[in-house]
């Protein structure tokens, strides 16, 4: 195509956009809250995964021995499990001086009563999906008395991030399908506008790519402001989270560097696009189907 | 075309076994009754519909074998000329005209060439920065003409073009169609203006309720029944 064949064809698009102002701003508007909705999403999702990932290099399970057993042993039998990525070899004594810092007592008023402890193996996971089967691996290791996890904090974290993906993904589905919605209804209202236009081009000749592209620049247009707007805002409320996190709630961690962000923000307006130029496709395409 | 008939969507019938073989550069007019089915016939031409029965042969292409994609390739060989001119108003004339090259990705300079050619040709190289409505019927009516022309085709179709215009001036607008029929177009003429028919003396074809009933190839007049 010549150079002034797209020049038409933007100038077709900024007059369209031009003529139905507040419908290309609703539609904006739309796509802006859609994608930031899809985004908080998907933020979200990343984060639980981050957390479950940094509970996992803290959390450890707790191997409790027999009073006989040979200790050496079973250390190296759990290490030698491909799953597991860290073991520490506790004794009777120094589990109880733990027990007694945690508990805020002074440990020698602890070796009066005696030492109810055991000798324990702490073992950590390389990943924490395989927590339980290596609890219960260890568990039926002759020598070993009691296995012990915090499952329940753990259990929630990754039922947690399972459910926010497959609801995730269920919203975001059905919000996709929404902004594809209004973006077609709003081409739709182009092609009504033009469709005297449309109808000349038709009989004149010019083929169906032609008289699409507009329409499909159009969406495009819309979906790539939408997606700016909804990375702006999501990227300052991000950094607002996150400097508020810092300050108050410590113990939360979650994903920041510039380069996430840019990732991120560059995925939301790309996400926008496709939704744009996919709306005004489907609908263009069953306009001019039906002509 | 050979033996076509069309029968629309809802089921009526538009038009019932036409034979009708117009020549290259040949004006014809296509008369009949409201109703009869010249629009029809001449929306087979440019495939605004497909014959439901026999053959449409337009520049030795079977119009109804031809796939959808290549439909707007047919339509750059036939110009169409409406009742109500079909003009975009935000538009000057020149741009009108200009509008019908733009959208076929035409370059500036062929197209700066072309457009005043053709405003030249129907007579309105000096309105060309007007709008539509600052020009009277007939004037528009001339607008769409050279609109249809600027891409040179071989064929013609005009569907009541003087219905919109008055009478003095309707007969300047098929002067002007029978001048394009003399430089190789093949202008078809579709109306019910009973007096320009038979004034002009040129090719008639009379449609009653969707079949040719009279062929005079020379100059006949029109039975209007
Ligand atoms: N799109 C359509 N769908 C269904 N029936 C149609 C359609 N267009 C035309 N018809 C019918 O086909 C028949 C022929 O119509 P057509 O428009 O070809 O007549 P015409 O000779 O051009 O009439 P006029 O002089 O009033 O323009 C009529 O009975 C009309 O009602
Ligand atoms: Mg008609």
């Amino acid at each position: 195509m010549e150079r002034s064949g797209l020049e038409f064809i933007l100038l077709e698009t900024w007059t369209a956009i031009r003529r139905n102002l507040l419908i290309t701003l609703a539609a904006i508007g739309n796509m802006t809250v859609s994608v930031a909705i899809l985004g908080a999403f998907v933020v979200g999702a990343i984060n639980l995964d981050y957390m479950a990932s940094l509970q996992a290099k803290s959390a450890s399970i707790s191997v409790w021995l027999q009073d006989d057993a040979d200790a050496g042993d079973i250390e190296a039998k759990l290490y030698g499990d491909l799953r597991v990525k860290e073991t520490e070899f506790v004794s009777k004594k120094q589990a109880r001086d733990e027990w007694a810092e945690m508990m805020g007592v002074d440990p020698e008023t602890l070796k009066i009563a005696g030492n109810p402890l055991s000798d324990i193996i702490r073992v950590k996971v390389a990943d924490p999906d395989d927590m339980a089967a290596v609890a219960e691996f260890a568990e039926q290791l002759p020598g070993v008395d009691e296995v012990l996890y915090s499952r329940s904090v753990f259990d929630k974290i990754l039922l947690l991030s399972h459910g926010i993906k497959v609801s995730g993904v269920v919203v975001g589905l059905l919000l996709v399908a929404a902004t594809m919605l209004i973006v077609s209804t709003t081409i739709r209202l182009t092609i009504y506008a033009r469709r005297r236009e449309i109808r000349i081009m038709q009989l004149v000749g010019a083929t169906n790519w032609f008289i699409r592209a507009p329409l499909v620049f159009e969406g495009a247009f819309q979906g790539i402001v939408g997606g700016i707007l909804a990375a702006i805002a999501l990227t300052i409320g991000y950094a607002y989270l996150h400097s508020y996190l810092a300050e108050s709630l410590q113990f939360i961690k979650i994903v920041y560097s510039a380069q996430f962000l840019t990732a991120f923000a560059l995925g939301l307006i790309l996400a926008g696009a496709l939704f744009g130029t996919a709306g005004a496709f489907i609908s263009a395409n069953r306009y001019l189907s039906e002509a | 075309m050979e033996g076509v008939g069309l029968v629309y969507p809802d089921g009526t019938r538009a038009l019932r076994s036409i034979d009708l073989h117009i020549e290259r550069g040949e004006f014809s007019f296509l008369v009949g009754a409201s109703g009869s089915g010249k629009s029809s016939l001449l929306a087979l031409i440019y495939r605004e519909f497909v014959p439901t029965e026999g053959r449409v042969i337009v520049a030795g292409q079977d119009v109804a074998a031809l796939p959808r994609r290549m439909v707007p390739y047919l339509r750059r060989q036939v110009g169409v000329v409406f009742q109500d001119f079909r003009l975009l108003p935000d538009k000057t004339v020149w741009e009108n005209v200009g509008f019908a090259l733009d959208v076929l990705g035409t370059g500036r300079k062929e197209k700066h060439h072309k457009v005043p050619i053709s405003l030249e040709l129907v007579g309105l190289a000096d309105k060309s920065d007007a709008f539509p409505h600052q020009l009277s019927g007939g004037e528009q009516q001339r607008v769409s003409i050279a609109r249809a022309l600027v891409n040179a085709p071989p064929v013609l179709l005009a569907d009541e073009p003087t219905g919109n215009v008055d009478p003095d001036v309707s007969w300047d607008i098929v002067q002007l169609l029978a001048n394009i029929a003399e430089r190789d177009t093949t202008v078809v003429v579709g109306t019910h203006d009973k007096y320009i028919v038979d004034r002009m003396r040129k090719r008639v074809v009379n449609l009653v309720q969707g079949t040719v009933v009279r062929d005079a190839k020379q100059g006949g007049s029109y039975d209007g029944t």
